[in-house]
């Protein structure tokens, strides 16, 4: 009798075990920066205009054609096919919901369309998709709380979640993401933090145990996201069937498999000839067919798990390269003294009450201003990298230079000035008395 | 008087200064009545256009005066089938005068490019030798009286030419390696400038200061140097003035190379700013010191009050003139420095280094040595603050710099010219 309680008990823990749900979490990243247009010395002063809205335009359309509208349609069949039952996450930058109002509102109604579904969870992050959070926390705040007013606006919802830009996670972020009330917050699972642990659990911040942190699964995520048609990889062609079998190849006691990629990896990064569609469509029946697998938005897995342990990441962790640090945007003298010069400048704009200017001020603080001027894969000294406008990190570093002393000026006349002459920047000084020449 | 002249680029297509030195010499010669060929070395048709592009001169609009002067047979352009390039490699930068990049032809890529590194130590010299063993063949099919070279690049062809026809030659000194290098010559080219400074019968240099250097690194007999100082040529005194200026600039305008001394600019820039951190200073010019200025820029931290252009055309240094209140030419070693006279002409004030031939003339100039960034700073922030000081100063260099003229030079060159032919 004894033996056959212990068998019962055993069974009965055995049925938990087996009914233990197991979730997969997936996340899209959507931004497009404002990319800078060819701004010169001599344009300081004499001219606006700093964004190439041409250029902007034209990747705009381009990946709207390629991934936003093809990716964004079928994820909406999915929804539909599979009510409550396939589920996923978005988040995005205030520079693209701003880009898409303006030249591709067609595009953001889909989008909108997709966000409605309760399926579909929306999540906070900083409106210039900046790297405000290693400046200054309050301009982090002021930026994600912008954010949060325009997912608003255009989605009715109100993110719990926080996405920080580029996954750029540490404990100082993470704290500042507690106080502001975020209930979870996305970040990498790199190994140099997880060490023998498992990025498939939920953890805590060390900081703020409050704060739930979902850590991306890289290598499961990157399989999609960069080796999908990678030459070469001998795993490829990548089939649902196979991303499932190596789903259930986790271990069973592992509850959570966060795959978080950029949205263009559909469409854009691998081309819908390489059969990425065909998998995204495949992906749910074949996760419903062979495993135990559920999809989960954020907001449901912190409601679902509860985590297992703390983690910490004293310095800033992102998703970015091999490094998985901050090197891809500050760290050369470069991007350090770009970043300075942009952030001294935070004072005089909180000062400041005209729109362009705070405008143009999230849109300098995009990050990707500062990836541009990342030197790690550019050999010094390479002249002829310098003179391709868009090929060098010295060029996009001058440009950039160029434009911030521009808005450098705007921001002291627009505060030397009463308000009523604010809106005109140009003030007509007398020539300097030197240079005037009477002969 | 018929002068058989070799140089290597010309107006409109020229990258540096030696080819407005050229200009305004010829110039100045013909207004004298002197008649010039005028020998330039090009490109023939398909040749190594992956890597360079030089316009034959043939193919480029002369200004206005030369085609006159060539109607009425003062001047003969000739075109010697030859690669030959003048600022091969950024470390080949030869000429050491003057504002740079007047044409968008250097400022290509392909010509600017890495294309031609190594050409310096191989194929540059092969092709120098190439202009020279084409130069008797020049001398023959024409009769001259005197032979007129222009910098180490075409001392061969003199040379070659001369011997040839039996006349005399002038080796030009607008610059040398010991300019260009430092205590890091190229051998091989200091060697042909001395061969050529030794077979000239005369020696012309732009400065006292480069004929010091010629006594003194080339072991030149004293007696058979000449000094003629380089001109300017009148262009437009009343550039562009900024109405809507809101910020005091400092500029600097070179060849961003070890010879023009950009860090000293950069390191008194961060001096300044420290002084008055409402100054812009601006960059003017490529070279292969460029991404390191624009690093050393950021590590100072004063990159939000530096701007580098690049290269800049004439219609953009007429305008940086214009916005310019400071103009700083911290060479380490400049044997004139024309492009301080171009600004001193459009009324900008004017700090140059004691290491430089224009200090002769430009006697209105605030002088430093090149290293003294702490005297570079002050003399820039005195003339930033004192109004009386910098109208002045402008006034006096504007007047010094008319008086510069390329006529003026000519008629030197004649003096000298006679000295050999009598």
């Amino acid at each position: 009798m004894e033996q056959g309680s212990f068998q019962g008990a055993y069974n009965v823990f055995k049925i938990i075990i087996m009914k233990k749900k197991r979730y997969i979490c997936l996340y899209f990243q959507v931004h497009q920066p404002y990319r800078l247009g060819r701004f010169r010395y001599f344009d300081i002063g004499r001219r606006g205009g700093y964004f190439d809205d041409d250029k902007n335009r034209a990747i705009l359309d381009k990946v709207s054609a390629k991934c936003y509208l093809p990716a964004t349609l079928l994820l909406q069949d999915l929804v539909r096919s599979y009510p409550g039952r396939f589920k996923c996450s978005f988040s995005f930058s205030g520079m693209v919901l701003e880009q898409l109002q303006e030249m591709n509102p067609k595009v953001l109604s889909v989008f909108q369309e997709l966000l409605s579904q309760p399926e579909v969870e929306v999540l906070a992050e900083t409106y210039g998709h900046s790297l405000s959070a290693l400046a200054s926390q309050k301009e982090f705040e002021k930026q994600v709380k912008r954010h949060g007013e325009m997912i608003m606006s255009l989605f009715h919802q109100q993110p719990t979640v926080l996405r920080n830009t580029e996954l750029i996670y540490s404990d100082s972020i993470g704290k500042y993401a507690a106080e502001m009330g975020f209930k979870g917050i996305l970040a990498e699972g790199a190994d140099r933090i997880l060490g023998w642990r498992s990025p498939n659990f939920l953890y805590a911040a060390s900081e703020a145990p409050a704060l739930s942190l979902l850590l991306k699964n890289y290598r499961l995520s990157d399989d999609i996201a960069f080796r999908f048609s990678q030459p070469g990889w001998n795993e490829g062609p990548l089939t649902a069937e196979k991303f499932v079998h190596w789903l259930n190849a986790i271990p069973e006691d592992e509850p959570l498999v966060n795959l978080f990629m950029d949205y263009e990896t559909f469409g854009e990064h691998q081309w819908a000839e390489s059969g990425i569609f065909d998998f995204l469509q495949a992906l749910p029946e074949a996760v419903f067919q062979n495993s135990d697998f559920q999809f989960i938005t954020p907001s449901e897995v912190l409601e679902q798990l509860h985590p297992v342990d703390r983690i910490s990441m004293p310095e800033p962790v992102s998703w970015a390269d091999e490094a998985r640090d901050l090197s891809a945007w500050l760290g050369n003298p470069l991007q350090d003294d770009a970043f300075e010069s942009l952030y001294r400048l935070q004072s005089r704009v909180e000062n400041c009450a005209d729109e362009h200017i705070q405008r143009d001020w999230q849109k300098l603080q995009t990050s990707d201003h500062f990836y541009y001027m990342c030197t790690k894969y550019f050999a010094d000294g390479d002249v002829h990298k310098y003179f391709n406008p868009y090929d060098s990190p010295y060029e996009a570093f001058v440009n950039y230079m160029n434009v911030l002393a521009d808005f450098e000026l705007r921001l002291e006349t627009a505060a030397s000035l009463p308000p009523a002459l604010r809106r005109s920047f140009k003030i007509q000084r007398e020539a300097i008395p030197h240079r005037v020449q009477t002969d | 008087m018929r002068v058989l002249m070799f140089g290597w680029e010309f107006p409109p297509y020229i990258s540096g200064g030696l080819g407005t030195a050229c200009y305004g010499l010829t110039k100045g010669l013909m207004e004298h009545g002197a008649e010039v060929l005028f020998v330039l070395p090009r490109l023939f048709g398909g040749e190594d256009a992956g890597t360079m592009r030089m316009i034959g001169a043939a193919e480029a609009e002369l200004p206005e005066e030369f085609s006159r002067f060539m109607e009425q047979g003062k001047m003969q352009l000739l075109q010697v089938n030859t690669a030959l390039f003048p600022y091969a490699t950024d470390k080949s930068y030869l000429s050491g005068d003057g504002a740079m990049g007047y044409d968008a032809t250097f400022q290509s890529k392909t010509a600017m490019g890495g294309g031609l590194t190594g050409m310096y130590g191989s194929r540059l010299m092969d092709e120098v030798f190439r202009y020279a063993s084409l130069a008797p063949d020049i001398a023959a099919r024409h009769s001259f009286d005197l032979i007129h070279a222009h910098d180490w690049l075409t001392y061969p062809a003199g040379m070659a030419a001369s011997s040839y026809a039996g006349k005399p030659m002038i080796a030009h000194v607008h610059a040398t390696e010991y300019d260009r290098s430092g205590d890091f010559p190229n051998e091989r080219v200091m060697q042909i400038e001395k061969m050529g400074m030794q077979a000239a019968e005369r020696v012309i240099a732009v400065s006292e200061y480069t004929k010091k250097i010629a006594i003194k690194q080339y072991h030149i007999d004293e007696k058979k140097v000449d000094v003629v100082h380089n001109g300017v040529l009148p262009g437009s005194e009343k550039p562009e003035v900024r109405v809507d200026k809101t910020f005091p600039v400092v500029v600097f305008l070179g060849r961003v190379t070890f010879q023009k001394g950009p860090e000293y600019f950069l390191y008194a820039a961060a001096k300044v700013l420290r002084n008055n951190p409402d100054v812009r200073f601006v960059v003017a010019g490529h070279g292969d010191k460029l991404l390191s200025m624009i690093t050393l820029a950021a590590r100072l931290k004063i990159s939000s009050r530096v701007s580098f252009t690049g290269f800049i055309n004439s219609d953009d240094i007429g305008q940086l003139f214009g916005d310019s209140d400071v103009y700083v030419m911290p060479s380490v070693s400049e044997p004139f420095g024309i492009s301080a006279l171009e600004a001193a002409r459009a009324g900008v004030p004017v700090i140059i280094s004691r290491q430089t031939g224009v200090a002769e003339v430009l006697k209105s100039a605030l002088k430093t040595d090149f290293w003294d960034v702490d005297g570079m700073s002050d003399a820039i922030i005195a003339l930033l603050q004192h109004n009386s000081l910098r109208r002045w100063m402008s006034r006096n260099g504007r007047q010094q710099a008319r008086m510069q003229t390329w006529n003026k030079a000519a008629s030197r060159v004649l003096t000298t010219y006679s000295k050999l032919l009598s």
